[in-house]
């Protein structure tokens, strides 16, 4: 309808803690993903920190090896479903309703229910530490026999992981809902930011595959507790099959980790470039493909438990065959980039740190692709190294892009770019200096998982040490710079950024607490 | 939510004409391509894990489909509905569609009054059409801003009609 009078905008809303544990509004909801997020960021980067510390030097100095494998284990864990998960999941509660001009996500109150049983499961996974025996040491994998093997602790991990999940799929549900539902009218599907089609196809992936980690340890409950005898050799049943379907959920996963990511390059990268995205189309049936060839390439993280070799070389092959729609978009952004008018403020920094780095690692995804070569490197720090490059400088550092593309959207204040900028390079070097000599580490024979080491691996991991120390103090300086653009800081303005284009950056900063309640006609 | 067709200039309305309807762009298609991408993968996977043992996650791979099958049945439920409010001449007509249960409500258009009231929580608006005693909320399918502006134009079109 067509409004001839003044409107005004209702902001009134609860406060307090009711606020947050009632709301259904979609950025309340974001920014509280984006804080659990961050807590589970600083607390897995803590174990990670403890175990850098123990592997400064060969021999065994502040860790037992039981508690070194539960420290491993739960920082994999947690990382992943505590951290990188959750913050993309926040992202899309602040940015898809506002980029597709829908007021909220289109089932509020299932919601706030996928946001809250997360502390819970958290809860659970960190409470494990105390639990007899100590946490759940069998790796983020869980593989058994060693995970029918362990203790309540390994049932309390059971009990987040299903949680955990459920969140997960309920949130997807929510989001693919309200994407194909809820645009604004006008706004057809090859129209909508590519953020917000990262998105639609990551709640897909997500979608199809979180069952099959729940049937997965459901299976692995029944075993420990049930009498069956899905993975135990000794009752008939097979270990190997174990891995097959973990896998089966698990290569995708890493495209729900990484493909958000790309969304939130492909839209940091033409704003400085101040260019359109070079080759939307190209980019959406990219990112769908990537999708597609997750679900028929998981068994090249088991070239070493036996296969056939013509398995071999189709997971070989379909693997590889990867590689082309991540060039693809490798070549659409720095497309996009050239001849573009490019500024280099953090959001960009990140970006291209992201392009360059995510690029090493899907180059060294090519090698451990190779079987002769991955049976030679697996389990080594070369593999350490290698999914570090792709979900750290891949997704991590694309959510610490984000972060600081969007908060002066989410807050109102532009945030303090030298502190920005400072950050930056403290990440960029650091997590160099961590990472990159494990690729020498592992191509010299140093397996992963282990507290002490042999003395010729010593140089490399005291370097790596310090990269990690460094990293982990840097990103105390992101949660200074982000609390303090929260608390004040020069107006953003409604769109900060020149090369802005997309819904909302046509709303205030920060938008109203209740936005696109009339939704804009991009039909016009 | 809404889509506002304003009709005033249609001649099958004599005066004024507002229908709002929920914003759901893609509906019953929708809900088909998310289900022709969904089923085929899920099935499969289903089959070939049962094969090999594995059945729990067939079982496992329902839920899925049952849930987004269950997300898109409700946005659907809702797709239909509407509000439609008609002054015509005398009468003011308010229809309502609501999950399949239609209102039909006929007011004086000289006694009927307007009102616009905040709400007692969230800090919104509710428009109501009062008459003889009674009083019936409409535009819950607008925004605040859209019921306010409703609201005024609709007093506005009611003076006209009376004078």
């Amino acid at each position: 309808m067509e409004s001839t009078m003044t409107a005004v905008h209702h902001e009134e809303h609860p406060s307090g803690l009711a606020r947050w544990l009632t709301t259904t509004n979609h950025k309340d909801i974001g920014t509280l993903y984006l804080w659990f997020s961050f807590a589970m960021f600083l607390f897995a980067g803590s174990l990670a920190m403890l175990i850098r510390a123990e592997l400064f030097q060969p021999g065994l100095q502040l860790l037992s090896p039981a508690v070194f494998n539960q420290l491993t284990a739960l920082h994999g864990l947690i990382m992943i479903f505590g951290a990188i998960m959750p913050a993309f999941v926040g992202f899309a509660n602040w940015q898809v309703p506002l980029m597709i001009g829908a007021p909220d996500m289109a089932f509020p109150r299932l919601n706030n229910w996928s946001f809250w049983l997360l502390p819970a499961a958290a809860t659970l996974l960190i409470a494990s530490f105390f639990a007899p025996g100590g946490a759940m040491a069998a790796g983020w994998t869980m593989y058994p026999p060693l995970f029918i093997q362990g203790g309540i602790s390994y049932d309390m991990t059971i009990l987040a992981i299903h949680i955990l999940g459920l969140s997960s799929i309920m949130g997807a549900i929510n989001i693919v809902t309200t994407i194909l539902n809820l645009r604004a009218p006008g706004m057809k599907l090859m129209m909508m930011p590519l953020f917000v089609w990262t998105w639609l196809i990551t709640a897909y992936l997500l979608v199809a595959v979180m069952p099959v980690l729940a049937s997965v340890i459901t299976m692995l409950l029944t075993d420990r507790h049930f009498g069956t005898h899905f993975f135990s050799a000794a009752g008939g049943g097979d270990p190997v099959m174990f891995q097959h379907i973990f896998w089966f959920f698990g290569h995708p996963e890493v495209y729900i980790m990484i493909l958000p990511a790309f969304g939130i390059i492909s839209t940091i990268i033409p704003t400085f470039a101040r260019k359109k995205l070079f080759g939307y189309t190209s980019m959406v049936y990219a990112v769908a493909s990537i999708a597609l060839l997750s679900f028929i390439v998981w068994a090249h993280h088991m070239f070493t438990t036996g296969m056939p070799v013509a398995g071999q070389l189709f997971f070989m092959y379909s693997t590889m065959l990867i590689a082309i729609p991540t060039g693809v978009k490798v070549f659409n952004w720095v497309a996009t980039l050239w001849r573009g008018s490019i500024s280099f403020e953090t959001p960009m920094l990140f970006a291209l740190a992201v392009v360059c780095l995510f690029t090493i690692g899907g180059f060294s995804g090519l090698v451990l692709a190779l079987v002769p070569v991955d049976i030679q490197l697996q389990d080594t720090y070369y593999v350490v190294a290698h999914f570090h490059y792709v979900l750290f400088s891949g997704a991590a550092m694309s959510i610490m892009g984000g972060v600081y593309y969007w908060l002066p959207k989410w807050t109102g204040h532009m945030y303090d770019e030298t502190l920005g900028k400072w950050h930056f390079w403290l990440t960029a070097v650091a997590f160099n200096v961590t990472f990159f000599p494990m690729h020498f580490l592992g191509l010299a024979g140093m397996p992963r998982r282990i507290p002490d080491y042999a003395l010729q691996f010593a140089d490399f991991n005291r370097i790596a040490s310090v990269g990690a120390f460094v990293l982990g103090l840097a990103q105390l300086l992101f949660l200074y710079v982000v609390v303090k653009c929260i608390r004040g800081g020069f107006a953003a303005g409604e769109r900060p950024w020149d090369g802005a284009d997309t819904l909302e950056w046509t709303l205030t900063s920060p938008p109203p607490y209740h936005s696109f309640t009339t939704p804009p006609n991009l039909s016009k | 939510m809404v889509e506002i067709v304003r009709a005033d200039d249609n001649p099958a309305c004599l005066h004024f004409c507002v229908t709002a309807r929920p914003n759901s762009v893609s509906g019953h298609s929708g809900w088909l391509i998310a289900m022709a991408i969904l089923i085929p993968s899920c099935t499969i996977a289903g089959i070939i894990f049962f094969t090999i043992g594995a059945w729990p996650v067939s079982l496992f791979m329902g839920l899925p489909i049952v849930g987004l099958s269950a997300a898109f049945y409700s946005v659907e439920r809702h797709a239909g509905d509407f509000e439609r409010i008609t002054l015509d001449g005398d009468r003011l007509i308010l229809d309502r569609h609501t999950l399949g249960w239609d209102q039909h409500l006929e007011f004086n258009s000289y006694w009927v009054q307007v009102a616009l009231h905040p709400t007692a929580v969230g800090g919104g608006n509710m428009l109501a059409l009062v008459s003889h005693g009674k009083e019936v909320a409409f535009g819950q399918l607008m925004s605040d801003e859209e019921r306010e502006t409703l609201g005024r134009e609709l007093k506005r079109w009611l003076a006209k009609t009376r004078h």
